[in-house]
Order: C-alpha cells, then structure tokens, then sequence
C-alpha cells in the first residue's frame, strides 16, 4: 500500500488522466470544489481523474477557482456549494503578497508584523468561511516552506526571521481551522515547479498534482471502510522469542535491546485501542502457557486489553472465524499480523475479506506497517462510542455471565420465550430525535452491515442534502443497561407525509446490540410520534443483511419484488410494547429541539 | 533502425494529440495552433508536459514558444529523443 505521506504512488500520465477526465459524464448532482490563489492546471485534472476512478457511476464534478478567485471560491463554497467537499489550497502570497515569487513587491523588505497583519485578516475571513461550511467536509493543504522566495539574508540551508514568522503564522492559522473542522492534508515533500510557476501561475509540478490529487480522494472518499478489530499472533509478533520453550521469562518484549520493536508494538496496539480498535490475539500455543501468566508478564498490554483469544492448537483461520463470531462483525472488517507467511497464507484462503500482514523481521519495516494500520483504521474523531466499544464487549462478557448464571438458578433473567429474559438488564433507550446533527449517526449508516436496510452509504455532501430536504427526519438511539452504557447503536432516516405514510430510508442498528428489541422500540416509537398510519421502505439484500431481513419477517411483514416493505401502525406499536413490556425497558424520546435540523 | 524509431515517435505523439484534444475536423499530423480552435493555451501546456512525460525528455523555454504544431511537436522530440538514443539528432 503507498501513501501519500511516505511514498510516491504509480503515475498517471497527464495524457491519461486527461483523456479520463474527458470521457467523464458526470451528472451535475454532486460536485467538489477545489480553491487557490494559484492556476490549478493540472491538479485539477488529477484530482477529477481520481474520482472518476473512484466512483464508475454519478461521478463528482471538479469545480475549480484558481488564480485571482480565491474570494470567489470562498464565497461559492459557503453558498451555493455549501455542502460540497472543499479543497482549499493556500498559498504562501495569501499570508502576504510580498511571499510570491511572482509578485511585483520588493524582494526582503517584510517584517514580522506586516506579515501578521495581513495574516490575521485571512485567518478572520477563513474561520468564518469554515464555520459557515460546518457539516461539509473541508480540506486544507498548506505551501511547504521551501516555496517561499528567500525573504531573508541568511543560506537557504538555513531559515530567517521572517520565513520563521511566516511559517509560525501559517501553522498558528492553520491550526485554529483545523480545531473548527477543517481537515488537513499531509503532502509529499513538494519540490516548487518553477517553470510552471512561471509561465503558468501553477507552483505544482506533475508529479505533486497527482500526488496531491490522490491523497486527497483516498481521504475524501475512502474505498474501504474503516477495520474494527486487529488480531495478533503472540509468539513472534507481540513479543520476541516463544513462550512454549522459551518460557514467560525467556521472551523479550522490550525496553531493551532486541525487544523494542515489539515494546513500540504493543504500545501502538494499545494505542488502538483508546481509539475503537478491538484487539484479539491468536497463538498456536498451550492456553495455561500464556493466558494465566500473562499479567505478571508487565507488558504495556493486559490480558483485558483483548477483547476476545484464542490459545489453542487449532487452524488459525478458524480460530479468527470464531473470534469475528463473537465479536459480531463481519471477517472484512479484521486485520491480521502473524510472522508465519504459511499461516498468513492460509488465514488469507479461508477467511474471506480479511487483511493480513507479516510481522516485519527488520526494524526498518516496522514503521510501514504502523503507517499501514494506522490507515486501515484511521477516524478523523475518536467519538465516545469509539472509546467505549472495547469497554462494552468486555461488559458483555459480564452480561452474558450474569444471564448464564440467572438461568441456572431459574430467575426470570433465565427465561427464553422472547425477550423476557432481559427483564432484569434494566435496559434503557434514549432516543434522539435531532440526530442529523450528530456525527454518529452518518458514522453508523455508513459502517454498519448486518442490520442495515438497502446496504447504502451516504457520503457528507449526500447526507447535509439529505438533512435539508423538508420533512426529513433522523432518529438515533442510544442503549444502557445495569452492566454500562452501549453509546448511540441505531439510527433511522426517512421523511414523514402528509398522507400518513412514514418513508424511511435507511434503517440500521450496531451489531453489538443485536437481541434487545431496539429496532423494535424505534420503530413502534417513530409511528406513535409521527401519528403515521404506515411506515414503508426498502429492503435490499447486500449479501450479508440477514438480521435486518429477519427482523422485517419476524413482523409479518413481506418484501415485494421491487424491495418495498410496508407496516401498519398497529403492528408497529404491538411489536414496540412487547419488548417493552417482556424486557421490562424503558424508552425515552429527547424532545425536538425548535431549531430543527441542522 | 532509425526509420523505426522515428516510426515508433510519431505513432507516440499521435496518441498523446488524439488523448488530449478533441477535434475531428482536422487530421492528427496537421494540426498546429492555427486550424485548431482547441489548442489553446491549457493544451499547450498539457502537450508539454505530457511529451516531458512520455519521452522522459526536458523542453527547453525555446522549445515551448516553438511548439506550434504536431510536425514542430515531432521535430523538437526527435532532437532530444534521438540525440539521448546516441544519434546525431539531425531531421529525416
């Protein structure tokens, strides 16, 4: 895998991302815009053949605004292309005029606090651009520093006063957006294409404009979805040496000489996992030589730090098939790290879908495949749901224990007959009626698999459009019981009628709190706010949304051949005071705010 | 040996005009910046930097004020191409 930050991509000629760009019939209904001081030229055409490639059909439209349209574009893209995805590209000259190559001021006569000056009046007008674009996704890019015209009298090899300020005002800037939302891209080392420069106002060369282009589409618009759990091998991988012949204090898992890869492994795994990541691991080994002296071993990971292991002498993919069972996702969204190329090999054939990395055996390899994890699961906000996922599969360890328990012991926890053997759960669902200005709620439609309607994702631009359609709605619901706190684990958009008829459009719910009745207590909920007499939809089977379908069945409810389902109000709110009533939960509807959606 | 070359060139530089410019009317070989309405100065700089990549060559500021046509395109690749391959770079 490359990337943008550390290596160079393959090349496309400019004749073929031309040729590309020009064979793109795009149908106007999504756009992105891309705003400079600067003539784009042909970072504008990479970045369209990019995304060409990136969607074969409905293909973005690249608007641009270059040289001398800087406050156009800024105005454009906090109106009219409010919700569009933005690349704004700054130049040195933004900051002040006199820091151009190109410009008619003096060459070295700039103070520091000219260039603060005119730097504060950009930062105001940007941070008020940025805020008014709230919700969209807005990009930022900044001229690396050996772009700027040599201001000062020292070598090139070193930087003076007033590069020194022009930087520090840039960063301090740039920094202040980014706290607002903006997203900032990490570009290659960028040599200035002089040349072009000065015959085109362009200081890109090819090779950059391409580099550029992808790195901002693979971040704009990423292919796969994010990974939700990593499973390491332990001999090898999680520390140096083999614990079976090298016994706990044999192994070498640093600070110290030959165990500090592993030591920085172990730490970036934790890392991880503070951000959502669930951790597992899978080793060919005895289970009482590792699992109950791993503890005493006083290695930056705990055995609770896992939210699932297995220790046996079992295949390893099947093995990781019954940990992604119960974890409850779905086996593309695993990555795998073992030192064994036979083993990746046959985890590889059996486990469909799943990325699979060799331990590195050099030193010099290991920071390529942090680069490479940290993008498998990469998240622009650790949202508290992130945070609080780990946490929740480790508490369902204890639910389940307590409801194991309850039924040998014959309490009420125990009984099977639907969902009367949560009653003693103290399940608790807050419903949010606001929810299209909750980050979450596009975060879990755009992840969730099982329990998801029609299968479609909605990228940030589809779904601000989305919010704005009048009468839409969108609901989420957030989930606690006695054992903790699930966080926000079902969403539900769609658009109420005047004739009764509720339209829903997209329908999930987080795998991780299958069996509750949630999707059941939305459902009857929403008809009993909307005063509905129907709620319809579609359903569209993806290959792996049995759940979803099987809930639809469980309500007696038939999916058409075109995919439409539809359910009576009285249904609706039967099957919602069911689980209420069986599961002795209860439900809370926040109210709707007066100011709507955002 | 040569013939082949400068054979292999031109097939190259059509590609690279028939990629980048969308004009039916007149043949590839004849274009220059004069009979065509799309040559303007984004595929000027287009054609440069596309003959740059494809030919692994550097044009010369000389070279892209002189760029006018496909035959002038030929004869500025052929001098840098040919003189890169070991030959005398003279126009056949």
């Amino acid at each position: 895998m490359a990337y943008a930050c550390c290596a160079p991509s393959p090349l496309m000629l400019i004749r073929e991302a031309s040729k590309l760009t020009r064979s793109v019939k795009s149908s106007g209904a999504r756009k992105i815009a891309l705003v400079c001081s600067f003539e784009p030229l042909h970072l504008k055409t990479y970045v369209q053949a990019f995304v060409a490639l990136r969607f074969p059909v409905d293909i973005p439209e690249v608007l641009t605004f270059g040289y001398d349209q800087l406050v156009a574009g800024l105005m454009q893209t906090s109106s009219a292309l409010k919700t569009a995805p933005a690349l704004l590209f700054l130049s040195w000259e933004d900051l002040h005029n006199g820091l151009s190559w190109r410009s008619r001021a003096a060459l070295g006569k700039l103070t520091e606090a000219e260039i603060s000056k005119q730097g504060q009046l950009l930062k105001t007008r940007l941070m008020e651009w940025i805020q008014t674009r709230q919700g969209a996704e807005t990009y930022l890019a900044v001229p690396p520093i050996e772009w700027l015209p040599l201001p000062d009298a020292c070598s090139p090899l070193a930087l003076g006063q007033t590069a020194l300020a022009a930087s520090a005002i840039m960063g301090e800037m740039v920094q202040t957006l980014s706290h607002l939302g903006g997203r900032l891209l990490r570009l290659p080392s960028l040599e200035l294409s002089y040349r072009d420069l000065l015959y085109a106002g362009c200081p890109l060369s090819l090779a950059a404009s391409e580099s550029i282009a992808q790195a901002f589409v693979r971040l704009a618009f990423p292919e796969t979805p994010r990974k939700k759990a990593l499973i390491t091998d332990l001999d090898g991988t999680l520390w140096k040496g083999i614990i079976g012949e090298d016994g706990a204090e044999g192994i070498r898992f640093g600070p110290d000489e030959d165990g500090w890869p592993f030591h920085i492994f172990q730490k970036f795994l934790a890392k991880l996992r503070s951000e959502g990541v669930l951790l597992a691991f899978c080793s060919k080994n005895n289970h009482s030589d590792v699992v109950p002296v791993l503890d005493s071993l006083n290695m930056p990971l705990r055995l609770s730090d896992f939210a699932a292991y297995r220790c046996n002498w079992e295949s390893k993919s099947r093995n990781i098939l019954s940990i992604a069972e119960e974890l409850n996702i779905g086996c593309d969204a695993l990555v795998a790290i073992d030192d064994d190329q036979a083993e990746l090999a046959e985890i590889q054939q059996r486990v469909p879908g799943i990325s699979a990395y060799r331990t590195p055996r050099e030193a010099r390899d290991w920071q390529h495949l942090f680069c490479t994890l940290q993008d498998l699961f990469a998240t622009w906000v650790v949202s508290q749901e992130d945070r609080r996922r780990a946490d929740t599969i480790a508490t369902n360890r204890a639910r389940n224990a307590w409801q194991a328990m309850a039924q040998e012991e014959g309490s009420p926890a125990g009984r099977t007959d639907g969902l009367a053997h949560l009653n003693g759960m103290n399940l608790e669902v807050t419903i949010r009626c606001d929810a299209f200005c909750d980050p979450r709620s596009l975060e879990l439609i755009n992840k969730t698999n099982q329990f998801n309607l029609t299968g479609e994702r909605l990228a940030q631009d589809q779904w601000l459009a989305w919010a704005a359609t009048p009468a839409a709605f969108c609901w989420s619901a957030r989930l606690q019981d006695r054992f903790g706190d699930f966080g926000t684990i079902c969403v539900v958009t769609g658009q109420t009628r005047e004739d009764g008829m509720v339209s829903v459009r997209q329908f999930v719910l987080s795998c991780r709190a299958f069996g509750r009745g949630v999707e059941a207590i939305m459902l009857g909920e929403l008809m009993s706010w909307s005063g509905g007499k129907w709620i319809r939809g579609q359903f569209r089977a993806t290959g792996r949304n049995e759940p979803a379908r099987r809930f639809l069945a469980g309500l007696d409810c038939a999916v058409t051949a075109d995919g439409e389902w539809c359910i009576d109000r009285a249904t609706a709110l039967k099957a919602c005071q069911t689980v209420l009533d069986q599961a002795k939960a209860t439900a809370r509807i926040v109210p709707y705010p007066t100011d709507g959606k955002t | 040996m040569k013939d082949a070359r400068v054979s292999d060139l031109v097939g190259q530089l059509e590609a690279i005009f028939l990629d980048l410019m969308q004009e039916d009317k007149v043949p590839v070989r004849s274009r220059s910046r004069v009979n065509c309405a799309g040559w303007d100065s984004l595929f000027q700089l287009h054609l440069i930097l596309a003959i740059e990549q494809e030919f692994h060559i550097t044009l010369s500021d000389e070279d892209m004020v002189d760029l006018n046509s496909f035959d002038c395109a030929l004869k500025i690749i052929q001098e840098h191409v040919l003189l890169k391959d070991g030959c005398d770079g003279r126009i056949l």
